[in-house]
């Protein structure tokens, strides 16, 4: 089982996750390898954080690292293709919410452009204003040659309004790839599924914001067969990110 | 016994929502759960017979289903009629539904205050959808609990974004309750358990839209003190309705 959704590091939240602890989280969840990147760092280092994650995935196999840039800052596309190309990461984070921008402002397409496609990008979706599933969509319909991974089934909302939004996303934009952290509704992630093909679905949990164990869960608890989930699991990110498989 | 707080049941064509209650049934028998509390999708009075569904099928499963009409507060007069009748009308009719996310109207506005003191008159409690969006936010929904102190209001944890809000609410107010349903955040509930006390959250499921099966597993994997565990899961929500279930 891969986990393709997990912060770690220090965090100016105060939910700092250390190595030490997501290990015994993973060795109690069964989960084999996880794809980390930083929590939002006190000091707002960026670069730092990522040189950081680049020595945790050097030195534990099991941890693949992403990056993560601000695209505010005017060296967030120099950060990322650095991530990329110096420091080995396999794809790179953006998280609107935490960072405060529009998923699909122009200053976000400067930090797409640069990468050209060489890795995945992992977007945190579903928060309001800023990543809201056509907010995500627009950027990722203006970038198709770029495979982007949407957090939370690409909504969150409970009172279920942001679906349908979110399901046009997953039948119209086939570069999208969605985790179901946070996705309370069962069926919502089945029909995720079904709409937007059981290759594009992958398990990342967002650790430590949502809970490992309880991710895993969810997605258990589904009426998918077997071999789809064996794919939500690990076989899709592995397919994703070119890594070998077992 | 495990009894589900907040579950749906309709056959609404409007927004092609098709949830009868065998359905409904069948899940709570996958997960092991007795009785649930049902609500349609509709509001009344309104376009679709949400009510009249809901009569149909607490009628159907008596000893599986109790109802919590949806009543729209904007009708003023007639909305408090119609739901005063059918608690008084119907023995398996045992609260009140309010969601602000479709009926537009805030929680602490006359209109709805109105409704949620009338059923604190009835001696039955009120379920609010309580999430991340205006008019359903936890302040909103504490005010409506702040002027209406006679009534019990149930309600979620505060969805993705407003879990420690809503928390930091119910301390305010003692007549608020918090169900387990659609938050992602297992470690809230212990919070809320050990903040609000165990007499004062319940066990739900939002089925068959939530999950029955991981939503009792995210109480179950708390490893809560067993006299606990059992008042959230059933004795609290059993103790609220009055519901003649768990005396051996």
């Amino acid at each position: 089982m891969i986990d393709a959704n997990v912060f770690i590091g220090d965090s100016l939240y105060e939910n700092s996750l250390g190595l030490q602890k997501l290990l015994e989280m993973m060795r109690q969840s069964g989960v084999e390898k996880a794809v980390v990147r930083p929590l939002k760092p006190p000091d707002f280092d960026f670069d730092r954080a990522n040189r950081f994650i680049s020595e945790l995935q050097r030195t534990h196999p099991n941890l693949i690292g992403f990056g993560r840039v601000n695209p505010l800052l005017r060296q967030a596309p120099e950060q990322a293709l650095t991530a990329v190309q110096e420091y080995d990461l396999r794809g790179i984070h953006l998280h609107p919410w935490e960072e405060n921008y529009q998923i699909n402002s122009a200053k976000v397409d400067r930090v797409v452009e640069a990468l050209e496609a060489q890795v995945p990008i992992y977007v945190s979706a579903g928060y309001p204003v800023v990543s809201h599933p056509l907010q995500v969509q627009d950027l990722a319909d203006r970038h198709p040659e770029t495979t982007f991974i949407a957090t939370h089934g690409g909504q969150q909302d409970i009172s279920g309004m942001s679906f349908d939004d979110a399901l046009i996303m997953a039948r119209e934009s086939q570069n999208v790839c969605f985790d179901v952290s946070g996705v309370y509704r069962r069926d919502f992630i089945e029909l995720l599924v079904e709409q937007a093909g059981e290759e594009r679905i992958v398990f990342g949990s967002c650790t430590p914001y949502m809970d490992m164990a309880f991710e895993i869960v969810r997605i258990r608890s589904t009426h998918l067969g077997l071999e789809i989930k064996d794919r939500i699991f690990q076989g899709n990110i592995n397919r994703i990110l070119g890594l070998q498989e077992g | 016994m495990i009894i589900d707080a907040h579950a749906h049941a309709d056959e609404n064509d409007i927004w092609g929502w098709y949830d009868p209650p065998e359905k409904v049934i069948a899940l709570m028998d996958e997960a092991g759960i007795d009785m649930a509390v049902i609500t349609p999708y509709a509001d009344e009075p309104g376009p679709s017979p949400g009510l009249e569904n809901l009569k149909r099928y607490v009628a159907q499963f008596p000893d599986r289903l109790i109802g919590f009409p949806r009543i729209d507060p904007k009708f003023g007069q007639q909305s408090i009629e119609i739901f005063e009748r059918a608690i008084r009308e119907n023995p398996l009719m045992k609260g009140l539904k309010l969601h602000p996310i479709s009926n537009l109207v805030k929680p602490f506005s006359t209109l709805c205050v109105d409704l949620i003191r009338k059923a604190g008159e009835l001696g039955v409690p009120v379920f609010i959808h309580c999430g991340d969006k205006i008019p359903a936010l936890p302040l909103q929904i504490a005010r409506a609990a702040g002027l209406c102190p006679a009534t019990t209001i149930i309600c979620h944890m505060g969805g993705y974004f407003h879990a420690e809000e809503i928390l930091r609410c119910a301390q305010r107010h003692s007549n608020l309750m918090l169900d387990t349903s659609s938050t992602p955040y297992p470690e809230i509930v212990r919070q809320a358990v050990e903040l609000l006390g165990p007499d004062r959250v319940v066990f739900a499921t939002d089925n068959p839209a939530g999950d029955p099966i991981s939503e009792l597993q995210k109480i179950r994997m708390l490893h809560l003190e067993p006299g606990v565990e059992e008042r959230v899961l059933w004795k609290n929500i059993a103790e609220l309705l009055r519901l003649e279930v768990g005396r051996n």
